[in-house]
């Protein structure tokens, strides 16, 4: 489980989170919606330790972990938890194969042919065969997207965290990743926080729905109570009515 | 005036904290180098982009720096002075000055550059983000084997840079005031000292940290956007031709001083 207490981060004095509240259940996808600029990003970044959160705690599995140095947050945090980026972050000057076995390599005592089964079978579980040799520049965007979840997954996560995962896709390859998300989610049992704006996708991977809005979670719902909340921005924000927010 | 003077401070105060990271990242840098066995194939590969890939430019500009040393103290001399005594000028000349200055300014605008803008627009992809969601230092993975690399390759670089310089030199002197190539080596002989070649040396192993350093510091503070990476190699440039002239007055002082 994450949670998140009272998380509070501004850059060169412009709030961006404000007193956030959040608990992220194991198992479940949980995600976050809210207008761009509302810091849904710099959520992420702030749980897995990107950035440092300028007040308010965060709790991994009942360990604080907001106040761990780089070398702590390596050790007890990211040998657990992933983040797959909005425009995949490959490392372009490596093939895909060495993308995903890089942080195999380093952390993990296997051999080249344990490796190579380990990057095989990352590619599988997102669709993806033989492309362990192909660079980041010649894949679409969708398997890019793809690759990058590979690359996640290939060091086993309990929580994985996206950040916008559909984003600049056609809706069949949003679909795509949509059930690869639910898929990880059941047979990897990967804990999901996922930043969306696509209100599709929201709705067929969510467990719950949490609106960030001006740096506070204004609605924390169920996916099947997603149309039925009273709360005005949030509603404004769901049916894309500009007037309100 | 008070808008000034909190210009002023805020200017200074920025300068400072830009040090203080720019040392952070050295200090770190030097501390990965325990683990450069580790990362072999990442060395050997930096070795090649900065010292190989290098050569070609090196040799031209070393060629030219010869072939003007040659007519320009060739026809300083040539009046007053016996000819022979025109090899050990330039290669003085080559060994304390001329070959480290311009090998680190040449590598100043080939390899800072090359590395600010590399790890800039990785810097803004989140690719070095992403290095460290995975428990990987970019420290480690991406600074220092440049860094090692650039330690070995640019005393290599400058090495190819002098005998070029010295043999184009001995060209130009043979056609400018028809000096034999005995009398050039009987120059040559007369003036050289062992602690020359050394002092041409250590100026060209801590060229090659500070022109790595600049790069990848400015390479991995690198702001957002296409003018982000831009700005950033440019002030890589900028800076790395800047220190390569400061420490090179140092270095010479200090060995003069010393030696």
């Amino acid at each position: 489980m994450v949670r998140i207490e009272h998380l509070k981060k501004a850059f060169a004095g412009r709030v961006i989170l404000d007193d956030v509240n959040l608990t992220l259940v194991a198992g479940e996808i949980l995600t976050v919606v809210g207008m761009s600029g509302a810091g849904k990003s710099v959520l992420l970044k702030n749980v897995i330790g990107l950035i440092s959160p300028d007040s308010g705690k965060i709790y991994l599995d009942e360990q604080e972990i907001s106040s761990f140095s780089e070398k702590d947050y390596n050790l007890h945090v990211r040998n657990q938890m992933s983040m797959v980026f909005q425009e995949g972050a490959l490392w372009d000057s490596m093939t895909v194969g060495e993308n995903i076995e890089l942080a195999l390599k380093i952390h993990k005592h296997l051999n080249d042919a344990e490796r190579r089964t380990l990057v095989a079978e990352a590619l599988e579980m997102v669709g993806l065969k033989h492309i362990e040799n192909a660079y980041p520049e010649e894949l679409s965007g969708g398997m890019m997207k793809r690759a990058a979840i590979a690359r996640a997954i290939a060091i086993r996560p309990k929580y994985l965290l996206y950040d916008e995962p559909t984003t600049g896709l056609d809706p069949v390859l949003s679909n795509v990743i949509n059930d690869l998300i639910v898929k990880l989610n059941k047979e990897m049992n990967i804990t999901s926080l996922v930043i969306s704006h696509d209100l599709d996708s929201v709705e067929k991977i969510s467990t719950r729905v949490a609106m960030l809005h001006k740096g506070r979670v204004i609605v924390t719902c169920s996916a099947d109570d997603l149309w039925r909340q009273n709360d005005d921005i949030f509603n404004s924000f769901i049916h894309g009515n500009s007037e309100i927010l | 005036m008070n808008i000034f003077l909190s210009k002023i401070g805020r200017v200074t105060i920025q300068f400072f904290e830009s040090y203080g990271r720019l040392t952070i990242m050295s200090v770190k840098s030097f501390a990965a180098i325990r683990k450069s066995p580790f990362y072999v194939s990442q060395i050997i590969e930096q070795f090649v982009m900065i010292g190989r890939r290098s050569l070609p430019i090196i040799a031209i500009t070393s060629i030219f720096m010869g072939l003007v040393l040659g007519v320009q103290i060739g026809t300083q001399i040539s009046a007053t002075t016996p000819a022979w005594v025109e090899g050990g000028l330039i290669l003085r000349s080559i060994l304390l000055e001329m070959g480290p200055v311009v090998t680190g300014l040449i590598l100043s605008g080939r390899v800072a550059s090359g590395v600010a803008s590399e790890l800039g627009a990785m810097k803004v992809t989140e690719q070095i983000d992403a290095f460290r969601t995975l428990a990987i230092d970019p420290i480690e993975f991406l600074v220092m084997p440049r860094l090692v690399a650039a330690m070995i390759a640019v005393p290599v670089l400058l090495v190819f840079a002098d005998t070029f310089a010295l043999l184009a030199g001995f060209v130009s002197s043979y056609f400018a005031i028809n000096l034999s190539w005995a009398g050039f080596v009987k120059g040559m002989r007369h003036v050289f000292v062992t602690s020359d070649v050394y002092a041409s040396l250590i100026k060209a192993f801590i060229f090659g940290i500070i022109i790595v350093i600049m790069g990848c510091y400015f390479g991995l503070n690198a702001k957002k956007g296409a003018k982000g990476v831009g700005t950033a190699t440019t002030l890589a440039v900028v800076w790395a031709s800047i220190e390569v002239l400061v420490l090179d007055y140092i270095i010479s002082a200090v060995l003069y001083f010393l030696w």
